[in-house]
This record gives C-alpha cells, structure tokens and sequence, in this order.
C-alpha cells in the first residue's frame, strides 16, 4: 500500500442504467457534474463516504461498483 | 447550488494548492531572511518583524500537525539525534563565518547550547506525538 492507484469503476453504466444524468446524479450525492465526470473518467479516486453514497444511490454493492484498477472491469 | 463547498473533490483541491503556496511562502520567508542578514548584513531589528512571522509560522506547522496525529519523525529517537547534531554544527559554522565566536570555549557554548536546544525541541514533538497516540490509538 502506498503505492498510487486508480480505483476502477462501473458509474457510468449505472447511472444511465438508472436513467440519471451526470447533473443528476451530482445532485443527489452532493458534489458537482465535473467530479462524477472525473470519477467515471478514473481521474479521481472518491473517498469511502462517497463511494457508499453512489453504491447507495445507484443501488449497486460497492464491490459491483468499485475496485482496484488491474484486478477487474 | 452550495455544491461547490462541499464537494470533496474541491475542498481536497484547495487544501493540497493552499498547503503548496504555504510551503512556498513559508521557504520563501527563509531565504529572505538569510539574504537580510548574510548579504545585506542587516542588523536583527531591521527584520525582526519578519523573523517573528516565520519563526510562528513554522513553529504552528510544527506543533499543529504533531498534535494532530503525524509522527515529528520516522526513525527510532536514537538515530533522530542526528538532528540536533547537524543543526548545532551548522549554528556553530555559521558563527565562526561570521566571526562571532573567538576561543574554543565560545564554540564549545554555542555548540552545546544550539544542541540542548535541539534536543529539548525533538522531545518536546516526541511527547507532544505520544501523548496524542496514547489518546487517540487503542491497543488490542
């Protein structure tokens, strides 16, 4: 651990599985459209509480959602 | 929308470019300093404000993030002796530069005194550190 690392991610699929824009989606986690386009982008690695917060809202498990880049897709 | 202040994206932006432009300055404020004093030989009241801002400063930097839980230093205390070893030498080469110090004995002080000094201060962040560890960090 220490290394740097980008967390992989499905939001982007369930989002639109979920009918939500981005804006949409921003909205209802609390952050802005420009960082859920950098979480789905893998530009930016999300903190646990809002990992929780997309796994909660778009209905998934957070390890349906989220892993380690290079593990899984 | 308030997004924006609570977005943690942003608010992690912010601290890191804030914690960049307050090292920035903080260095910045060093080497003026030394240049006040080595090259324009300045007397200590002419910069003394300056000094005082700086010396805060850092000493806020310091103790802040050892109360908050970040260890003064990695290695065991005994290896982190060198610290104040290498800052009474340089005290001690800075004074003899400057030709403050003429007998051994003067040098001999200020050695000892910039070492103790040091010494008091490495402590000082070391039970500062133990102390929050104790507090906060539960054993098994």
């Amino acid at each position: 651990m220490g290394e740097d690392f980008l967390i992989g991610n499905n939001i982007r699929l369930a989002r639109v599985e979920k009918g939500y824009t981005q804006q949409e989606l921003a909205d209802l986690v609390s952050v802005t459209r420009q960082t859920i386009g950098l979480i789905e982008a893998q530009k930016y690695n999300p903190s646990i509480f809002l990992c929780l917060k997309l796994s909660h809202t778009l209905d998934k498990r957070l390890d349906d959602l989220f892993w380690k880049e290079g593990n899984n897709g | 929308m308030v997004k924006r202040e609570i977005d943690e994206r942003i608010t992690e932006t912010k601290r890191t470019v804030a914690s960049q432009t307050c090292g920035i300055l903080l260095w910045g404020i060093l080497v003026l300093l030394l240049y006040r004093q080595f090259y324009l030989k300045q007397s200590f009241t002419q910069y003394a404000d300056l000094f005082i801002l700086w010396l805060f400063a850092s000493a806020y930097l310091s103790l802040g993030t050892t109360l908050m839980g970040v260890r003064p230093f990695d290695r065991p205390f005994g290896k982190a002796i060198i610290v104040p070893v290498i800052i009474s030498v340089t005290i001690l080469i800075v004074n003899i530069y400057q030709s403050t110090i003429s007998t051994f004995l003067e040098g001999f002080q200020v050695l000892v005194v910039a070492f103790v000094s040091a010494l008091v201060c490495l402590s000082l962040f070391k039970l500062l550190y133990t102390r929050w560890e104790k507090k906060n960090i539960k054993e098994d």
